[in-house]
């Protein structure tokens, strides 16, 4: 039988085809080639939106939540390279008063031009609230999310938005308070037309709200956008600030540059009624569906030991986290979880702890102003030539400060906000206003680092492993290098002013796509 | 006045012949006066032997004169006086006359003054008590007949005297009359020239008579003749000569009035005549019409005209004298008819009953369950999803073949896929709504492949269960079932063309209809999945290489398999030689049609993934559908990996059958059939290593199905066979009655084995058979428009609107496709798009890198440029890359004041460009047509020349043809020369005096004593 010649075929057919299968298997692929065609359209021309003058609810006294702008921010805006800014005031959108429009900070795309950077600050002594705010102009987004406002009694929180394009917008607004995400803001959709802006009380949307996390998304055009707060206790003002975006979802935030000055007079004061929220707090919402533990660690730029805070942390519901025993200086946060987060942290200055809480007449506000001492040399609230350049001037400047109003702070109370920045690319630049103080703060999540700084301040900075540094610097453009995947912050702080903002990724360059068919 | 006869043997090549015709000559019982031998060349071997008879004149002639010619040379030679009583006899090499054929003819002319040509009776030379000629004439519509048949000599044709025309050879002609007449027409020299002289010897009032009682030998076919036409002369090129003869005589001999109507329908009936060969199954004669058709409409003006002048000077009575001598319409039907009776083939296998032997009746059931199972289908107006898409029109369908452009991206010029031409032909089927061929082929696929199952396995068993079996399992095949879920249109021709490919392959050697048909089938298989081509080259090569090695017993051998891969290499030549000069000669291999996305990979039991491929293949699956087996599995308690064992598990049984079919001793699968099964699945596993496209960024493999499609049909006709043998089992000595009680019960558990089998391959394959059903199937009824439907309402008016599809990749490019009109239609892909990236252009890409990121181009301007009115973001792959690149270009789209948001559903978001300016853009694709440019006339020009004649060849019209144009068959009764005693041979050389035997072998020439003197007249 074994030797049957059959059986003998039929075994090597099948032994053939066994190890021929095996084999074959085994090859590697054949002919695959990359076909893709990496396509590097021309990057567009450089746009930043600058949110435009504080606005004021209920100011002119016709209606409580009437909207209306006043002031007239400085800016600074340049590029790293020095080229061309131009500057163009949006339309007002249907806001009363005196104030300018939002501006658009063009100039052209980044690899001629290098990148643009723009910042305005505002000193605010107009209307029931006076204090300090800073932004800086944002390029447009479509989705932008806001750890910062409270629509409790006295607080204002005013969504800002401006469209720069020549598209419409459709904004699609959600909130989360310290009860929950707000049902009944899923569908709120504010239109803003083309090169318009609109400014939109948060109060309408959610009243009585101790904190708040905004989302906004913009189908259509992408916009410009900040969430303003301003706190008035009494007939006492409670400061001014534009907050800008804070970083998107994710399991570690960085906050860096949160500046705390006069943390004595702070600590002094909170203690009395109703000024509870001047205590600083990093304000966690974790947006999802599972609730997560929460850990923040604060660093001093000047080092030590950490201060801790965290606990576990229901979905959905926005939490403030009390950071107790700060010290006067820059301090960096970083939030960890085992979920998305979002983070934003506030901080608060009291000038004068002992001063009375009643108006006082004769203080206006550019004296309270001119206590802080390095901002007297900026002629505030007037529009600042754009530095970096010969682009045109903000045709309204000139105008003078505006009056005092007898509700401004006596105590020179100010807040500000701060939000996570993005990861920077290896070089970035950030625009430095003309303001009391202003500091450059960078955070290193990993190792030490070495990071220049050029421009009206050139210097080198070492960052230390997991810390962060501090530099003052001056007003201009400013072109930090050797910031890869760092947190940088610009902030302020004067006796009765606070701000700040983050420096964000400059990427307004068009990048590569592998497109394949 | 004696009558003197001059004898003009014309000799070419053949000495063995030369030396018996002189051998006769010299024993005739009146030997001619003189002897002319003309000498067709100068082979000195034929001269010594001419020259040792001592002719009267030894003329030569060159090599290449006709036998007309050399006659003429011969009678110039002989310098014969003028005279009445001069007679010319004429004789080829072959024609040995008897002794007393001569004086016999003299007799009948003798005796009849008006007879001025007389023939004998041309007997075949080695059977002489067979007739091979006697007389000559021409049918109603001219075509030279014999009057005899070639048959037993009983005198039954011996009452024929006055006819038309007498062969050459032998042939007794008045010196006058053939001066007169100008001897044999030069424009025939081969053919028909004997009938054309005796005709004008009628028309000159002379009469033309056959002499039953003298008897020269003819060797036909097989006689040396001259140079123009012998024994080496192909039957093509007699074909030829003879149609041109033809031809000829039809110019020569028509009134004149109606010449030149003869002369235009010369090329046209030249063309049906040729196509009639095919039909016939004589491809061999078909260029030969063509040929004779060519040449003769060519060269005919100087030679008919001739011919006309020497009938005008010569004729003395009209045509209408010789109708009587024409074989009237019943005669030439009669012997057709029996040409007919006696050139049927016999059937040596015994025919396969379809209809009563249980294959109609599975096609039907088949049928019904098929119509249940893809009720969805029915009435469809295409069917969309997988890999399938709607055929577009019939226009487009045929503009999509052969070498043109293709409006695909930006466009481009090239040669189509091979599959377009499949497509093409199959959508005309229904050439007023392609797309309804292809829902027609989804429902009838089932039955189709049952059909060919069965008669597939009809030819290793005579079990009727089993060949149900057979059908039943080719229909249920994993192959088939995974390809009409998934909408692989080539998987499933495939599929239904392997059985027939499989039978045809077994008569490829007897029958050019089966070479025709596999040579097409080939075509298809290769059309649909080119990656079985190797597979395909590699079995014809071994084919011939077996055929070469086992010698020519077999005249057809190879003949008929050299030139079966003649449709698929027209067919893809073309590509090939655009794919080799873009040096992807791989990229030929690439599945045609759209390319799907990966599938879900094996995973058995852990293994390896290369190894899990490879058993997953040996199942027979092509592809891995868990999902569907998890709601099979769900009540038995498996999940996961132990649904996918179990599943994989219901095909082992088959294989176990194979096995048994492949092993068993005796009478077992052909080993052909076995290497077909292990062959298949080594190159499907090949098949999955081959990855020329890919989807976005990741590469896809080809589709493996078809290999196993041909593994399959070896694996179930090993296991038929396996069955088969079971059933029969071993010869057990046991009592009659026992032992016939024992053969039944093997029958009935070996059918139930089967049926086994195919209950546990009906299991596995059922989520997916059901799916379509269901829903869960990727095809599904559509409509003939594959894009959003206000894209396609728009696009009703402007063919040319595009629509870009972007979908984000998992490394967070983009994948673009774009498309035009009413979507993508099958017949307009091409794989030189999908592996080459032909159409791709770089200002394609960076639009669609612009549109996905704030960019700076000239967006508007792009838009523009390729007439992209829309545009269209796809969901994208799955991972966090991917979805963060589809927000941004999303968030983009909509930034973009060009574009408008249209709509948004599961397949994407829709934007309109709204300034889209009429009018063709600039790099819309514009081309030659198929038939627009020289280069593409010829190719088209080509394959369906090469692809109609192929498919003529293959109808199986020999019974039909033979009706009318009967082909005298191989074994026509022509003398078996074993069979024949050889009687009238001995006769003739008795008539040999001993001492010229001896002498002639001798190598002289002593003549016997009492023919002395006449032989001593030629001197």
């Amino acid at each position: 039988m074994a030797l049957n010649p059959r059986v003998l075929s039929a075994t090597t057919l099948v032994l053939a085809g066994v190890v021929g299968a095996v084999v074959v298997g085994q090859l590697p692929a054949l002919g695959v080639t990359d076909t893709a065609i990496t396509a590097i359209p021309a990057s567009p021309r450089q746009a930043l939106v600058c949110p435009g003058p504080v606005v004021a609810v209920g100011a002119e006294g016709t209606a409580p939540d009437e909207v209306t702008a006043a002031g007239r921010p400085s800016r600074v805006a340049g590029t790293a390279k020095g080229a061309d800014v131009t500057s163009t005031p949006l339309k007002r959108g249907g806001l009363d008063g005196g104030g300018t429009a939002p501006r658009v900070l063009s100039a052209a795309a980044a690899p001629a031009a290098g990148a643009l950077a723009g910042a305005q600050v505002e000193q605010v002594a107009t209307g029931d609230a006076a204090g300090f705010a800073a932004a800086s102009c944002a390029a447009p987004v479509a989705d932008a999310w806001f750890a910062a406002g409270a629509t409790t009694t006295g607080r204002t929180s005013v969504l800002l938005l401006a469209n720069p394009s020549a598209a419409a917008a459709r904004v699609a607004v959600r909130i989360w308070t310290e009860d929950g995400p707000l049902a009944d803001t899923g569908g709120t959709e504010i239109a803003v037309p083309a090169g318009d802006r609109r400014a939109v009380s948060l109060a309408g949307l959610a009243p009585s709200a101790g904190g708040l996390v905004v989302r906004v998304t913009s189908s259509g055009a992408r916009i410009g956008a900040a969430v303003e707060q301003r706190t008035v206790r009494g007939l006492e003002s409670g400061g001014v600030d534009i907050a800008g975006a804070t970083a998107a979802p994710a399991r570690r935030q960085t906050i860096t540059g949160m500046r705390v000055a006069g943390a004595a007079a702070v600590a002094e004061t909170q203690r009395e009624d109703d000024y509870g929220d001047l205590q600083p707090v990093v304000r966690v919402l974790l947006p999802g569906s599972k609730p997560a533990d929460v850990a923040i660690s604060v660093r001093s730029s000047a080092g030590g030991a950490p201060i801790t805070a965290g606990r576990r942390v229901a979905a959905g519901v926005v939490t403030d986290f009390p950071i107790r025993g700060l010290a006067d200086g820059t301090w960096s946060v970083e939030v960890r979880s085992s979920v998305p987060l979002v983070a934003g942290a506030r901080v608060s200055v009291v000038a004068d702890a002992g001063a009375s809480s009643t108006p006082d007449d004769g203080s206006s506000s550019s004296s309270s102003s001119s206590g802080s001492g390095s901002a007297a040399d900026a002629p505030v609230g007037s529009d600042a030539g754009l530095v970096g350049g010969d682009g045109p001037v903000d045709t309204g400047s000139g105008a003078s400060p505006a009056t005092g109003s007898p509700t401004s702070t006596s105590r020179g109370i100010d807040l500000a906000w701060f939000g996570a920045g993005g990861r920077l690319g290896e070089t970035a630049v950030v625009a430095v206003a003309s303001g009391p103080d202003p500091v450059l703060s960078v955070t290193s999540t990993g190792v030490a680092r070495t990071v220049r700084v050029s421009g009206p301040v050139s210097a080198t900075l070492q960052v230390p492993a997991g810390g962060t540094a501090s530099l003052p610097v001056a007003r201009g453009v400013l072109v930090l290098s050797g910031v890869g995947g760092l947190d940088a912050a610009v902030s302020y702080a004067g006796t009765a002013a606070v701000a700040g903002y983050s420096v964000e990724p400059a990427d307004q360059e068009a990048r590569a796509v592998r497109v394949t068919r | 006045m004696p009558t003197s006869v001059t004898a003009i043997l014309v000799a070419g090549e053949g000495a063995d012949w030369l030396r018996t015709t002189l051998d006769a000559l010299t024993v005739q019982t009146r030997v001619p006066d003189r002897l002319v031998v003309v000498q067709l060349g100068s082979s000195p071997a034929i001269a010594g032997i001419i020259d040792a008879v001592e002719p009267t004149v030894h003329a030569r002639v060159h090599a290449r004169a006709g036998f007309g010619q050399a006659v003429e040379a011969g009678v110039r030679a002989a310098g014969l006086t003028p005279g009445e009583d001069q007679w010319l006899w004429l004789l080829a090499a072959d024609n040995a006359p008897e002794p007393p054929a001569l004086e016999r003819l003299l007799q009948a002319v003798e005796a009849a003054p008006s007879v001025v040509v007389a023939g004998p009776k041309q007997m075949q030379w080695d059977a002489p008590q067979y007739l091979q000629a006697f007389g000559r004439t021409v049918t109603p519509w001219g075509t030279a007949v014999e009057l005899a048949e070639p048959e037993l000599d009983q005198a039954q044709y011996d009452r024929l005297s006055d006819v038309m025309a007498v062969a050459a050879g032998g042939m007794l002609v008045q010196e006058q009359a053939w001066r007169t007449l100008g001897g044999f027409d030069r424009a025939l020299p081969a053919y028909d020239d004997a009938l054309d002289f005796c005709v004008r010897a009628r028309l000159a009032g002379h009469r033309v008579q056959l002499v039953p009682r003298a008897r020269v030998r003819s060797a036909g076919d097989e006689a040396p003749g001259t140079r123009l036409l012998g024994a080496s002369t192909s039957v093509a090129r007699r074909a030829r000569l003879r149609r041109e003869a033809q031809l000829h005589r039809r110019l020569a001999w028509a009134p004149l009035p109606v010449v030149p109507l003869h002369w235009l329908s010369i090329a046209p009936l030249g063309v049906v005549r040729a196509l009639g060969q095919l039909l016939r199954k004589q491809p061999g004669a078909a260029p030969a019409e063509l040929v004779a058709a060519l040449v003769v409409l060519l060269t005919c003006f100087a030679p008919v005209a001739r011919a006309r002048a020497r009938i005008g000077r010569t004729r003395r009575t009209g045509w209408s004298a010789l109708a009587p001598l024409r074989q009237p319409w019943k005669e030439v039907r009669r012997r057709r008819a029996l040409t007919r009776d006696n050139g049927q083939p016999v059937e040596r296998r015994e025919p396969v009953d379809f209809f009563g032997g249980g294959g109609f009746a599975t096609a039907v059931g088949v049928a019904a369950v098929s119509a249940l199972l893809f009720a969805p289908l029915i009435g469809a107006a295409a069917i969309s999803g997988g890999s399938l898409l709607p055929l577009g029109t019939i226009r487009s369908l045929w503009e999509s073949v052969g070498w043109g452009v293709h409006p695909l991206g930006g466009g481009f010029v090239g040669p189509a896929d091979p599959f377009a031409m499949v497509l093409a032909l199959l959508g005309s089927l229904t050439f007023w709504h392609p797309s309804a061929a292809v829902v027609g082929l989804w429902l009838l696929a089932l039955p189709i492949a049952a059909a060919g199952g069965w008669l597939a396995t009809a030819r290793f068993t005579r079990r009727p269960p089993l060949r149900v079996v057979g059908g039943l399992l080719w229909a249920a095949a994993p192959t088939l079932v995974v390809a009409l879920d998934q909408g692989r249109i080539g998987g499933v021709l495939v599929h239904l063309a392997a059985p027939f490919a499989l039978l045809a392959a077994f008569q490829v050697r007897r029958s050019w209809t089966a070479s025709a048909c596999l040579g097409l089938l080939g075509a298809l298989i290769a059309a649909c999945s080119p990656s079985l081509l190797p597979l395909l080259a590699a079995t014809w090569v071994a084919a011939v290489v077996l055929g070469l090695t086992r010698g020519t017993e077999e005249g057809g051998r190879i003949t008929r398999i050299l030139p079966l891969p003649l449709p698929t290499a027209v067919l893809f030549l073309p590509l090939i030689a655009e794919q080799l000069l873009h040096g992807r000669l791989a990229g030929v291999l690439a599945d045609p049609g759209p390319v799907a996305a990966p599938g879900a990979t094996a995973d058995l039991l852990g293994l390896p993934a290369q190894v899990s491929t490879v058993l997953q293949l040996a199942a027979g699956w092509p592809a891995w559908t868990v999902d569907g087996w998890e709601a099979l599995t769900q009540p038995l308690g498996l999940t996961g990996a132990a649904a996918a064992v179990f599943v994989w598990l219901l095909g082992v049984p088959l294989l176990l059958l194979a096995l048994v079919g492949l092993f068993w001793p005796r009478r077992s699968v052909p080993i052909r059939v076995g290497v077909a099964g292990v062959g298949g699945l080594v190159v499907a596993v090949l098949a999955t290593r081959i990855q020329v496209v890919s989807d976005g960024s990741v590469p896809v493999s080809a589709w493996p199905g078809a290999a196993l499609s041909l593994a399959w049909l070896g694996v179930l006709e090993a296991a038929v066979c396996g069955l088969d043998r079971l059933s029969a089992g071993a010869a057990v000595p046991l009592a009659d009655r026992i032992g016939r009680a024992g053969a039944r019960i093997r029958a009935l558990s070996a059918s139930a084995i089967g049926f086994t089998a195919v209950v546990a391959l009906l299991a596995a394959a059922s989520p997916l058979l059901v799916g379509v059903l269901l829903g869960t199937a990727a095809v599904r009824p559509g409509s003939a428009a594959t894009v959003p439907a206000l894209v396609a309402a728009e696009a009703q008016g402007r063919p040319a609107l595009g629509m870009l599809t972007l979908a984000a990749q998992p490394d967070g490019g983009f994948r673009k496709r774009l498309v035009r009109g009413e979507g993508q239609t099958l017949e307009r892909l091409s794989t030189l798009q999908t592996t080459a990236g032909f159409g791709e252009t770089v200002g394609l890409a960076r639009l669609a890198a612009g549109l996905v990121q704030p960019s700076g181009d000239d967006l508007r301007a792009a838009l523009d440029t390729y007439r992209i009115g829309y545009v269209l973001l796809q969901p994208g792959a799955d991972g966090a890359t991917a979805r963060a690149a589809t927000d941004e270009a999303r968030s983009t789209l909509g930034a973009n004041s060009l574009l408008t948001a249209v709509s948004t559903t599961s397949a994407g978001t829709l934007y309109r460009f709204g300034g889209l300016e009429s009018g063709p853009g600039s790099v819309v694709p514009t081309g030659p047509s198929p038939t627009g440019s020289p280069l593409g006339l010829l190719v088209l020009t080509v394959q369906l020349l090469v692809l109609g004649l192929t498919a003529l060849l293959a109808l199986p019209t020999r019974r039909l043809a033979t009706r009318f144009r009967p082909v005298a068959a191989l074994s026509a009764p022509k003398a078996d020369v074993r069979s024949i005693e050889k009687a009238p041979l001995s006769a003739q050389a008795a008539a040999l005096a001993p001492e010229q035997a001896m002498a002639r072998g001798l190598g002289r020439t002593p003549a016997p004593q009492d023919a002395r003197e006449e032989v001593g007249a030629w001197r």
